[in-house]
């Protein structure tokens, strides 16, 4: 994830994504640790960040 | 010992003085053997509820000893001598209270002469650095529930293992061996057996164990070498699962047993009551092998948000509560790791039909004051150290969270310190801050 997330700045293209981490181990250490800008624990949550990035 | 006799409780006793004094096992000292002792009864101290010398400290430890000594997960299931030296480098220089075993992360190569399908590991659909991932199918369909409780081994050769093992497809061939009755059918009964793929599966089958001898002599020996030098115990002697877990993990799927529960519900219980015996005897029984009474079982689709809690009490609970009841009555220690969450069952678990003291309960994200609330005088319980914070977060962070939960948990005794989940990553020093916190903070005065 990390890594993902350095390839998506290496290229310029950071500024221009949001990028959620999930899972059931995923919490806001490792949501700074990898340089996401959130996380969730399940699909439910994905979908409440989702709605609220595109405003739906 | 010959326990058969004695009441549960009794047997527990026999069972714990088989543990403490192993066989076979060369110390290398006369303090390590010490060593070794003392951290049995620490477990059995916390095991029965009481205040041990301090508080175990047993976390637990997944691909991350390979990630400390440089080599990879790969490396770890195909090269032997690679994976004994990294678990004994990793138990030497962290010296937790409980060692972790070899034998569980398995050898490639037997996987690959058996074509195992269930899993992807290192080289076979996963990175070199990656931990196997299983592959969720329905190995089990939807319609064979009734083969299933009619003869479970049987279903196994003829229907699962064919699937699940592409070398022992032509399984699918052979007929039940309870067919094998009286001399005039069972010559056409062992027909089968010669034809040419049913040869071949039986000739990889005997490969694989050839291979497996090799891989566990070197796995057995570096356990072996652990647990002398360093006085080390497993905390896991054997193993089972829930029956619910059982059909939903790797039989018939995630998907497919929550439509189960609607669909089919009858055929689902019925199938969890015929695996509950065979869950008591495959603990049982690999306890027995280790003499070790801890038998760990995994929690996994049970966990909150899995399903309500009615589900939980109709399709969870019932058949896993028989399973630990069954090797209770054994003389055993269920040892329950309650993956993810666990705050909406609370209630449910502390089922005063187990008994004081005779289980474990690990927790990952569950409320451990709640925890303590409803389990403490009960049952013995730990875990919950996120390994999200032995990962990303600092030295201070890890000692500022191990006080704080042996302050808040563990006063009264009953408690094992641990991670909340399998340890795959970490930076060394916050394993160390774990475990030095715990053994200097943990004291009981």
């Amino acid at each position: 994830m990390k890594n993902t997330v350095q390839a998506l700045k290496d290229a310029g293209l950071r500024a221009k994504v949001k990028i959620m981490i999930g899972g059931g181990q995923m919490d806001d250490h490792i949501r700074q640790y990898t340089g996401a800008d959130a996380y969730g624990k399940d699909a439910m949550v994905a979908l409440s960040l989702a709605r609220s990035w595109v405003g739906a | 010992m010959d326990t058969q006799m004695l009441a549960p409780h009794e047997k527990l006793e026999a069972h714990f003085k088989d543990f403490a004094s192993p066989q076979g096992v060369q110390f290398a000292s006369p303090e390590t053997e010490q060593a070794y002792q003392r951290r049995v009864q620490m477990i059995k101290d916390v095991v029965q509820l009481r205040k041990p010398e301090r508080v175990p400290v047993c976390p637990t430890i997944g691909f991350y000893p390979f990630v400390y000594a440089g080599i990879t997960v790969e490396e770890a299931m195909y090269d032997y001598a690679k994976l004994g030296q990294a678990l004994t480098k990793f138990h030497a220089d962290f010296v937790p209270d409980s060692l972790s075993g070899a034998p569980i992360y398995g050898s490639g190569k037997v996987f690959e002469i058996l074509d195992y399908k269930l899993y992807r590991w290192p080289g076979h659909g996963v990175p070199s650095t990656t931990p196997y991932q299983c592959v969720e199918a329905e190995y089990m369909h939807a319609d064979e529930y009734d083969l299933f409780i009619n003869d479970p081994s049987g279903y196994f050769m003829r229907f699962y293992l064919p699937r699940v093992f592409g070398a022992l497809g032509a399984w699918q061939m052979v007929a039940p061996l309870t067919d094998i009755l009286e001399l005039p059918f069972f010559g056409p009964y062992i027909v089968p057996i010669g034809i040419p793929p049913v040869q071949q599966a039986f000739e990889k089958l005997l490969e694989a164990g050839r291979a497996a001898m090799e891989w566990i002599q070197a796995a057995g020996a570096a356990d072996n070498a652990t647990l002398s030098t360093l006085g080390l115990p497993a905390l896991i002697g054997g193993f089972t699962k829930a029956p619910f877990d059982t059909l939903g993990d790797t039989m018939r799927g995630t998907r497919a047993i929550m439509l189960d529960k609607f669909r089919q519900p009858q055929k689902l219980l019925a199938a969890m009551d015929r695996l509950v015996p065979l869950a008591i005897d495959m603990g049982a029984r690999s306890a027995g092998l280790g003499h070790h009474p801890i038998v760990f079982i995994p929690l996994h689709k049970g966990a909150d948000g899995f399903m309500s809690n009615e589900d939980y009490k109709t399709f969870y609970w019932p058949t896993l509560k028989a399973v630990i009841l069954g090797l209770v009555n054994a003389g055993l220690v269920p040892y329950l790791f309650a993956e993810g969450g666990y705050n909406q069952r609370l209630d449910l678990i502390t089922d005063p039909d187990i008994p004081k003291g005779t289980t474990i309960w690990m927790f990952d994200q569950t409320d451990m004051k709640e925890v303590k609330k409803r389990l403490g005088g009960w049952a013995c319980f730990g875990g919950n150290v996120p390994v999200s914070l032995l990962k990303a977060g600092t030295v201070e962070d890890v000692k500022t969270y191990v006080k704080r939960l042996i302050d808040d948990v563990a006063q009264d005794g009953g408690f094992i310190l641990s991670t909340g989940a399998v340890l795959d990553d970490a930076k060394p020093e916050n394993l160390h801050a774990l475990i030095e916190t715990g053994k200097e903070y943990g004291v009981y005065r």
